[in-house]
């Protein structure tokens, strides 16, 4: 007997191709008419004009290895990066004695690790989460802080500076604004008055004010509000502000993410059983934060660009470091200030860099996981 | 426990945690504030000042008075702002429209500058602008003129507005920038930290309104453009007439955010030593140590300059607004 159907499917295609000519492409995009083609010239123009000069003042010209400044200083020498390989290990860890900087790398390579399980897609984010959210905190604490105890001599904070405390006051930020954003965005739409009140109180007034205002109030105030012998480190001080004032942003993302949960998610969880806590919980608080975590990651880059304020209250943040480092005499020179800026520039594109782009990625993950609108 | 008592115990119970954390830090303010001999009023606003201020719109001398200094500070912070929102504006909507352009040149040279102006702390840019960018200009006796304009290393000087009765307390300088041997005389001048300032500031706030501007025009439906072409209007006209009245509409609100943010961001003032409202409380702060009363005047002022903001641009809201729908 013949068998006139098919046994096994047919093997998948790959899409026709639509390629076009390249110079179509180019036709289209770069000279499509004549306004075009000028803007093209012009920018091109433009190009050829800013950037050979970048190139030799960055690269040609650079001096890459000095004993001190006297090469950076020399006419027609370009960028110095002999001084950021010099002061590099000042710039990471700021006066932080050198025989106990292992302790900052422990606690901050757990600080990493942490977050990238959090992050990481299909982990156990529970786990994850109590280990950054509870545990890391006094760990990170007691190795940056010292335990006589446990045989860790103490630091004072006077001696903390550069990208560690830069990291301190931005991983501060996020460990506390993440929680206490949620908590401050549900008693702002909870159903009592008085938590209300007070919830839109906070927020309103870490909002309104410029951090550096919020700094300047931590500082100066928190001394005065609390008894004489408990003055609060002063490290401490500003941390507390950021703390404060990312927290009253993050409120604001957390509240447009609870707002995005259909009130029909909410009304059939206590209708299944679930309690008022286990409805928050395992109902609405998930897609009220999936919907919002692109807000959430670009929150935190600008948190991260805003850590260079404390420097307002003479905290060595790494901004701050690298921008007296430029004034040493032994370097000091025409070139310096260009150097350091660029260079503390690459540090900071480079990680609010890959936080946009994983909040891109994330996006487009949410994007394609939803059903499109109508 | 009936529902409505379980309430009323919660929020009793938060009113009462709460009064005694402010009980407690009145306690503390008013031990520590008589241990340390700071003045309790606002008083000290009537005292004289002695620092110097590097520009101010008023007449003001060190033998002015605090609240005068404030005053010179306020006002600082509202130039620097509002000449900031209007580069910021105009960049913004430039670089916006750029990003749309079909010119792949055009749109990803904005997108370049707006990746990586929106990735670096504003501070950075300030001093950047203030160190990099400022540093070179000459001083008075190679100054640059065009037009009238005046630049060098003393700042940027334009020819003074002339109202000599408008408001005694304000006295404008009458003459057009003029040089003698060391300095420029006459003409309205804007010291260099706040050119650096207004630079940095327009630059950042005007990559975050080209971003606006974009997601706005992108945000009208294809098919009102397309329907615009059916009806006969011109390129030009569809644009005018139907796309930018829709994207204005969706713009605006997250523009004025900006304008606020930036209103906000205009405090780093301080870093470069411009004395904007900012800088002259902190001075003012380390000078008397009155932070409670220095702290809410700054906040107060700050928040009357979002609410002014907010009123002049509810103006502009308001004729975008259609019959009826908001």
């Amino acid at each position: 007997m013949t068998d006139f159907c098919r046994a096994a499917p047919i093997p998948q295609r790959p899409p026709p191709k639509f390629s076009r000519p390249f110079r179509a492409v180019l036709r289209e995009n770069f000279f499509a008419d004549w306004t075009s083609a000028a803007i093209t010239f012009a920018v091109f123009a433009f190009l050829a004009l800013a950037l050979p000069p970048l190139w030799r003042f960055f690269i040609e010209d650079a001096v890459w290895r000095a004993p001190d400044g006297a090469l950076c200083r020399a006419p027609g020498a370009g960028a110095c990066w002999a001084f950021i390989a010099a002061k590099g290990p000042f710039f990471l860890y700021g006066a932080y004695p050198p025989d106990q900087r292992w302790r900052v790398d422990i606690a901050f390579g757990l600080a990493a690790a942490l977050i990238f399980w959090l992050l990481a897609p299909g982990a156990r984010k529970g786990r994850a989460a109590l280990g950054l959210f509870v545990v890391l905190p006094p760990v990170g604490f007691a190795l940056l802080s010292g335990a006589p105890a446990l045989g860790l001599p103490r630091v004072e904070t006077t001696l903390w500076g550069g990208a560690m405390v830069t990291l301190l006051v931005a991983l501060t930020g996020i460990v506390v604004a993440l929680p206490g954003g949620a908590l401050l965005a549900l008693g702002r739409r909870s159903g009592l008055p008085a938590l209300r009140f007070f919830c839109a109180a906070v927020i309103e007034f870490a909002r309104g004010a410029p951090l550096i205002a919020v700094l300047f109030m931590a500082n100066a105030m928190l001394p005065l509000f609390l008894p004489a012998d408990w003055a609060p480190d002063r490290l401490l001080r500003p941390l507390f502000g950021v703390a404060l004032f990312a927290s009253a942003y993050m409120a604001e993302v957390v509240r447009a993410g609870l707002n995005a949960v259909p009130p029909g998610q909410s009304e059939a969880a206590p209708a299944l059983g679930f309690g008022r806590i286990a409805t928050l919980r395992f109902v609405v608080l998930p897609q009220a934060f999936a919907a919002v975590i692109p807000a959430i990651v670009n929150n935190f880059v600008a948190l991260f660009k805003d850590t260079t304020l404390v420097a307002i209250v003479g905290i060595f943040d790494f901004l701050h470091t690298v921008d007296a480092a430029r004034l040493d005499p032994r370097w000091a020179g025409p070139k310096i200030a260009a150097t350091a800026y660029v260079f503390a520039g690459l540090f900071y594109l480079a990680f609010c860099l890959s936080m946009s782009a994983y909040a891109r990625g994330v996006e487009r993950r949410l994007s394609a996981s939803r059903p499109p609108r109508l | 426990m009936s529902r409505a008592v379980r309430r009323f115990a919660i929020q009793a119970g938060l009113a009462l945690a709460l009064g005694l954390l402010f009980a407690f830090a009145f306690i503390n303010a008013r031990e520590n504030l008589r241990a340390l001999g700071i003045p309790t009023s606002f008083a000290f606003l009537h005292d004289v000042a002695g620092f110097s201020i590097n520009q101010s719109l008023i007449s003001y001398s060190p033998l002015s008075t605090y609240g005068r200094a404030l005053i010179v500070g306020l006002l600082n912070t509202v130039l620097v702002s509002v000449l900031s929102g209007i580069f910021a504006t105009l960049i913004g909507f430039a670089a916006g429209f750029a990003r749309l352009s079909r010119n792949l040149a055009l749109s990803r040279l904005a997108a370049a500058y707006v990746g990586i102006v929106r990735n670096l702390p504003l501070l950075l840019q300030i001093l950047f602008c203030y160190a990099i960018v400022l540093a070179p200009l000459p001083g008075p006796a190679e100054s640059y003129h065009f037009a009238g304009f005046v630049l060098n290393n003393r700042g940027f000087f334009t020819p003074a507005l002339s109202y000599p009765h408008f408001w005694p307390a304000i006295d404008w300088p009458l003459f057009d920038p003029a040089l003698n041997r060391f300095n420029v005389v006459g003409g309205w001048r804007l010291s260099p930290e706040a050119c650096a300032l207004i630079l940095a500031l327009s630059l950042y706030t005007g990559a975050y309104i080209a971003e606006i501007v974009r997601a706005g025009v992108q945000s009208v439906a294809r098919g009102q453009s397309e329907a615009a072409a059916a009806m006969g209007l011109s390129a030009a006209q569809a644009r005018r007439l139907v796309i930018r009245p829709q994207a204005m509409r969706v713009i605006l609100p997250p523009l004025i955010s900006q304008y606020l943010a930036m209103t906000k961001n205009s405090s780093l003032a301080a870093f470069v030593g411009f004395a904007d409202l900012m800088q002259v409380s902190g001075t003012i702060l380390n000078q008397t140590g009155a932070a409670l009363q220095v702290m809410a005047l700054v906040m107060a002022l700050y928040l009357a300059l979002s609410l002014a903001t907010l009123a002049v641009t509810r103006l502009y809201e308001r004729r975008l607004r259609w019959g009826g729908r908001t």
